[in-house]
């Protein structure tokens, strides 16, 4: 994924040979354009985002059932009519929870992978450029956090400050950021080489202003695919952790925690489990398609 | 080469060190008192400060964490609060049950990845590419415990061909292992396609082919040994995946391992449990990585990690 090639601006172009001039008769964008809707998986995969987004914003406004409603009588109802996927243990309709929980599935994925960007980005802005003892201190720092596994650490964090989806954030974001810091790190040590940074270096560009406004758009590309896949992350975590008992607190209605409920009643209803797995197993296989369609149109050498 | 192994387990010192600041602070940092907890709810004020003192509570936290420090490298990892017991043993014991899982596991996502990469590379851009690919794409995109749970209700509700849960016979390692390798079998499937693909371009796979040798040859003794360099790279990365993922699995199928066993401690705030949970397997992390960078080493001399 961390490919050291990137679309460097028109500016950045005068040592490429001639033909890459000529195929330039397009901008960049046109042609990322181009390619991206030449890509099938890819409008796939925008379509499941933007229907996710859709269903996360203002699906809370059209569920066919109150998500809340208790009626046990209506318990465990099959799917089909009046339930499309059936209603679970308290007779709630479960197509209206898994609409309602798409909201913190969303809040989760999208805060998660911002809180890795600003931690990621700085940390592996200042690594990579400053190199020496500065950046061996913060990548053994990166180094201790990724040698626990992933869950393990969110877990242990979840326990320490119990349960509610402000905490779920805190935790993936602790547990994400040093693999994005080790990214863009590895960035930066490809980029910093190039002309254009030695010569923004010996126009006496302050470091900040070169990190930030030379180093940083150019590795944005990487970063932007990088996120976009990264979202899948927390979202199947949350949903983990809150399988567990560990996660979301009982009154949210997250996918994780309506599975953890379902589960003992799987033997005799098993749309329960079934459906809100399926809408996780959606919502990350659009975050893949979609990143791996960036990434081509973005990164395009990287393509096979 | 001795310069670079000796590098390599020289870098691993700070990791250590830090993996242990971050595992002290993060449990004391946690609110409640461990004294309490300890003594129960219905001890008296001086019971617990008896605790406290036996347990080194009121020493300085720098003290507290060298003396942890000082019984880990004894092997000592302190007691239990639910039971009293030595943590260290405690959590050894059952270890060997979630490497047999892991291990289970490994062999089914090797097992379905490469075969199925291999496939996919040779055979690009037809109708066996899309469908490994779209394997693959799924493959990563499943929570491991709700393929677990689909698994249970198919092959142990329905079918009743496999045990919900428990151990002790190969038949309960099956759809843990399943659970815990799809991922894994996906994120290969995908490497060993990308790294055939690459070398079936190289001028040595062409050369072989214009000496007039089988294809299959050429693909299982030439392109397949370089082909799997990149893979063996995952690996290490891969396997803490997987001790992670063997909570949550374990969990479902009620495995007896220490993923299970650390689930029931946390949910339980039984600190130096979670404690020592967290150390063993960030070391076994560490331990894995460094075999793998110092074997890569090995076999692909023009790239070593520096």
């Amino acid at each position: 994924m961390s490919s050291p090639h990137h679309p460097v601006p028109p500016d950045g172009q005068s040592t490429k040979p001639v033909e890459v001039k000529v195929r330039r008769s397009t901008s960049f964008r046109d042609d990322a354009i181009r390619r991206f809707k030449k890509n099938p998986t890819a409008i796939i995969g925008l379509i499941i985002v933007f229907l996710f987004l859709f269903i996360a914003l203002f699906g809370a406004y059209f569920t066919p059932h109150d998500p809340f409603a208790q009626n046990i009588r209506n318990a465990h109802q099959p799917p089909g009519d009046g339930y499309l996927l059936g209603t679970d243990f308290f007779g709630r309709d479960i197509l209206s929870r898994i609409m309602i929980g798409a909201r913190i599935s969303l809040l989760v994925g999208v805060t998660v992978v911002i809180l890795w960007g600003l931690i990621g980005i700085v940390v592996g802005l200042v690594a990579g450029y400053y190199g020496g003892w500065l950046e061996s201190a913060l990548m053994r720092i990166v180094d201790a956090f990724i040698s626990f596994p992933g869950i393990i650490l969110a877990l242990a964090i979840m326990a320490v400050r119990g349960q509610g989806i402000e905490n779920v954030i805190f935790a993936l974001a602790i547990v994400g950021w040093p693999t994005m810091a080790r990214l863009v790190r590895s960035e930066v040590i490809s980029l910093k080489e190039r002309e254009y940074i030695q010569a923004a270096r010996s126009l006496g560009f302050n470091d900040a202003k070169i990190m930030f406004q030379h180093i940083l758009p150019n590795s944005l590309a990487t970063i932007i695919v990088y996120s976009t896949m990264g979202i899948a992350i927390p979202i199947i975590a949350e949903a983990g952790l809150s399988f567990l008992g560990l996660g979301a607190t009982p009154d949210q209605a997250t996918w994780g925690f309506q599975m953890s409920l379902e589960r003992q009643y799987m033997r005799t209803a098993w749309w329960g489990v079934t459906f809100p797995g399926l809408a996780v197993m959606i919502v990350v296989l659009g975050f893949n398609l979609l990143g791996d369609g960036l990434r081509d149109v973005l990164d395009p050498r990287m393509k096979e | 080469m001795h310069v670079y192994i000796l590098k390599r387990m020289l870098q691993v010192i700070p990791v250590i060190i830090l993996v242990t600041i971050i595992t002290f602070s993060l449990v004391h940092l946690a609110p409640g008192d461990p004294a309490i907890m300890r003594a129960g709810e219905d001890a008296t004020p001086e019971q617990v400060e008896m605790i406290r003192e036996a347990m080194g509570l009121n020493e300085p936290v720098m003290l507290q964490y060298l003396n942890w420090m000082g019984g880990m490298v004894r092997g000592d990892l302190g007691t239990s609060l639910q039971d009293g017991r030595p943590v260290f043993s405690t959590l050894i014991r059952r270890l060997p049950a979630t490497m047999q899982l892991v291990l289970a596991s490994f062999i089914v996502s090797i097992g379905i990845g490469v075969p199925i990469g291999i496939l996919s590379a040779v055979r690009q851009n037809t109708f066996a590419d899309s469908f490994a690919r779209i394997f693959a794409l799924l493959g990563i995109s499943m929570p491991n415990f709700w393929v677990g749970l689909l698994l249970m209700l198919i092959f142990s509700y329905w079918l009743r061909l496999l045990p919900a849960s428990g151990s002790g016979s190969l038949a309960h390692l099956i759809m843990p292992a399943i659970a815990l390798g799809t991922s894994a079998a996906g994120i290969i499937t995908r490497l060993t396609r990308s790294s055939m693909l690459e070398i079936l371009q190289q001028d040595f796979i062409r050369t072989a082919h214009s000496k007039g040798l089988k294809k299959l040859i050429v693909i299982y003794k030439h392109a397949l040994k370089n082909a799997m360099l990149p893979v063996i790279t995952v690996i290490g990365v891969q396997l803490g995946a997987r001790l992670g993922g063997s909570v949550i699995v374990e969990s479902v199928f009620a495995y007896p391992g220490i993923g299970r066993f650390a689930y029931l401690r946390l949910l339980a705030r039984d600190y130096p449990m979670i404690m020592g949970n967290l150390l063993i397997f960030a070391l076994i992390f560490i331990f894995i990585n460094l075999m793998t960078d110092i074997l890569y080493g090995f076999l692909e001399p023009r790239i070593r990690y520096d």
